[in-house]
């Protein structure tokens, strides 16, 4: 599966350097994560998703072979992302408003003291996690 | 073009040894002729043609960044 949609992608695209696929197989689903050069991202899709809608239609016939379903995912290749603004990545892992540490200046901080450090209760979790991982 | 519906039509159909390509080609337009086992036949256009009809989508990508016409035709 994954060897088809890479002889399709690197057919299509102007980049085939920058086409890659990688196949993340469960027991009964397979997910294809189809990596392209920015500029070849359009072509790719195609208007509508014409072309990504062909290839999924190809997987599908495939996967029905192997009694798999395919999931076809397009993700713009890693590589390049900052070349073309054209689709802004969103950056999941980037912290919100509210999961900001507050800062304190520096010159405002002053070492706690002993007492102070020792009765002051246990925090689990100082930093609140986001709970999602960077890409 | 025609590497890359012979490539597709041996990774679906079950005897890839029946698959055969013929490439038509003219000046604007070029029609590739696509052969396989009877026993194939059903799964390389699919329901509704739905697999023939991927297959154009993906052809026509190919021709059109050589500026040409393609025609795919399913022959028994």
């Amino acid at each position: 599966m994954k060897e088809l949609i890479e002889y399709i992608a690197k057919t299509l695209a102007d980049d085939p350097s920058q086409v890659r696929v990688d196949e993340i197989e469960g027991s009964s689903s397979v997910v294809l994560e189809l990596r392209v050069a920015p500029e070849d991202m359009g072509r790719i899709i195609g208007s509508k998703g014409r072309v990504a809608n062909a290839m999924r239609t190809l997987l599908r016939v495939l996967g029905g072979k192997e009694g798999k379903r395919v999931t076809l995912e397009i993700v713009e290749s890693p590589t390049a992302e900052a070349a073309d603004g054209e689709v802004a990545p969103v950056d999941e892992a980037a912290p919100t408003e509210a999961e900001v540490v507050e800062e304190v200046p520096i010159a405002d901080w002053e070492m706690p003291s002993d007492e102070e450090l020792l009765a002051a209760p246990l925090e689990e979790e100082i930093y609140e996690t986001t709970g999602e991982q960077a890409d | 073009m025609k590497e890359l519906i012979e490539y597709i039509a041996k990774s679906l159909v079950d005897d890839p040894s029946q698959v055969r390509v013929d490439e038509i080609e003219g000046t604007t337009s070029v029609v590739l002729e696509l052969r396989v086992a009877p026993e194939d036949m059903g799964r390389i256009i699919g329901k509704k043609g739905r697999v023939a009809d991927a297959m154009r989508t993906l052809v026509r990508v190919v021709a059109a960044k050589q500026g040409k016409r393609v025609t795919l035709e399913i022959v028994e």
